[in-house]
């Protein structure tokens, strides 16, 4: 398998909802960012977290082995610190290897859930 | 002026000089020239507390020369432990002999004395906190004299002495009544919070067993450990995190490398799970925004020391994190009353708002305490005034 995507890639939009509806944690209101590493190598990646009224917050650590994929909830990121739930974020996400990068969020907060997913910009 | 700053990094003070006496005789002079100045001393150790028991602006004394583990005695499972070495050096030295620690927390990076002085404390119904190893002491009073006691002759004066945070003397040597070594299996297991629940009874039932909670997902994990492999419970209803095996100062302790803020109370143990249901309702519904730490409950056994928060009644401990860095008194304050409701008495080296006044109304013994402390501390040399607000008023 030939490596695909690329190093830096950007989720401008994130929003985590601060509740949710149903059964947790399936249907606990979530963002992941589903990172595949196509390659033969371990792609170590940095997270950093953007704000619109504070610093930015980071690197959060992940590692994806190589040719894996990596579905990452930011609920459940804390180190340095856990995102803030009900908060305007972004995310700019760097590897070590080239990789793809999808972001997802699940919204519980009506019965009726709502889920939305998009690759996040690359380059 | 050195700053000193403990492990978290929320407690930082300018102590008046830090002082690393390499013998006896040197602690002695320290405490006489203190007592002799009507300043005030306190002991460090690895300052991983982070209640400001240590703070003072006069000295503060590490006793990080006091070390090696001496006069093992494989007949009686005891051994002499120096009062600079941490849980995880005495663990490793003691191990060299053929002995072992009952029990140890979930961190081995605090001074063995401080753990003990502070009734720290791992999980298991059937094992006390860390204070109950010591069977005997060699200290120096607020005097400067050099006492000893121990158990088999002194049981009143060593129940004061188990907790006692430094106030009744500083520690050279503790006597401390052991196990012979012995291996642990360790068992890690995701599972739901109603399945943790629904299994309480059973989980109880090994030697070693708690569990966390994480607010973010309302899921468990469940730790278990057992001597014999054989009593390791197949969890069907789990997924396995982690399995390992080893001599058990390897494997009672993970390690830990985001540092963290905490408050713990320790509920007797019929209450405890009514005051945890409350505490989870009030974090989801008032604190996922912030917190993505997890809390962990905790089983031990009572035991007989004076004001061990452990002391004439059978514990189960809850203990609330926060990230290093972070605001968490917002977060530790909306929750205590709760803790209190439920008759939850502090971790001394915790975070709390605790004062004498409470204090001394959830320990039988506290006045019997507080005349061992100033029989030994008479011109109140280790009473600084937060220990003064902690003991007096």
């Amino acid at each position: 398998m030939r490596t695909l995507g690329k190093k830096t890639w950007v989720i401008a939009e994130g929003y985590i909802p601060e509740y949710g509806t149903g059964k947790e944690p399936e249907f606990t209101s979530h963002e992941t960012a589903c990172i595949l590493n196509t390659s033969n190598q371990n792609a170590e990646v940095e997270l950093t977290i953007f704000f619109s009224d504070k610093d930015p917050v980071g690197p959060y650590k992940v590692t994806v082995e190589a040719q894996r994929t990596k579905h990452l909830r930011f609920n459940d990121l804390k180190d340095p610190e856990p995102v803030p739930l009900g908060t305007d974020y972004a995310c700019v996400i760097e590897s070590s290897v080239p990789v793809v990068v999808q972001h997802t969020r699940l919204d519980s907060r009506q019965a009726e859930n709502a889920i939305l997913t998009t690759i996040a910009y690359s380059e | 002026m050195e700053i000193f700053s403990n492990w978290s990094g929320s407690m930082t003070f300018t102590p008046g000089k830090i002082c690393t006496p390499e013998s006896e005789e040197q602690v002695c002079e320290l405490v006489k020239k203190a007592t002799f100045e009507g300043k005030k001393l306190r002991v460090v150790g690895a300052g991983h507390s982070s209640s400001p028991l240590i703070r003072t602006d006069d000295y503060l004394l590490s006793m990080k020369h006091f070390r090696g583990v001496e006069a093992p005695d494989l007949q009686h499972h005891r051994a002499i432990v120096p009062t600079g070495m941490t849980v995880k050096e005495a663990g490793k030295d003691l191990f060299r002999y053929g002995l072992a620690m009952h029990n140890t927390g979930d961190v081995d990076v605090q001074t063995l004395a401080g753990a003990i002085g502070t009734g720290t404390h791992g999980t298991g119904v059937e094992l006390p906190n860390l204070s109950a190893m010591l069977y005997g002491v060699r200290m120096v009073t607020g005097t400067g004299e050099i006492v000893e006691f121990d158990r088999s002759t002194d049981e009143d004066t060593m129940q004061a002495l188990q907790v006692s945070m430094g106030s009744c003397g500083i520690f050279l040597k503790m006597k401390l009544q052991l196990e012979p070594v012995y291996q642990l299996f360790r068992r890690e297991y995701c599972v739901s919070f109603k399945n943790c629940m629904d299994h309480l009874e059973d989980l109880e039932k090994n030697r070693n067993f708690d569990f966390y909670w994480y607010p973010r997902t309302d899921l468990c994990k469940i730790r278990i450990m057992n001597k014999e492999k054989e009593k390791m419970p197949e969890i069907g209803y789990g997924s396995l995190e982690l399995e390992r095996e080893g001599p058990s100062h390897e494997i009672l302790p993970r390690s830990r490398h985001i540092k963290f803020d905490e408050m713990e109370y320790v509920l007797p143990q019929e209450k405890a799970i009514d005051c945890f249901l409350e505490v989870r309702q009030q974090v989801k519904e008032n604190f996922r925004r912030d917190v993505a730490w997890r809390l962990l409950i905790r089983t031990i056994r009572k035991d007989d020391a004076l004001i061990s928060p452990m002391s004439e009644r059978e514990s189960v401990t809850i203990s609330l994190h926060h990230n290093a860095g972070l605001r968490f008194w917002n977060y530790f304050k909306a929750i205590e009353p709760i803790f209190l409701k439920y008759e939850g008495r502090p971790h001394w080296g915790k975070k709390h708002t605790l004062k004498a006044a409470q204090l001394k109304e959830m320990y039988t013994h506290w006045n019997k305490f507080q005349q061992t402390r100033q029989k030994f501390d008479p011109e109140e040399t280790f009473l600084t005034s937060y220990m003064h607000e902690l003991f007096i008023a």
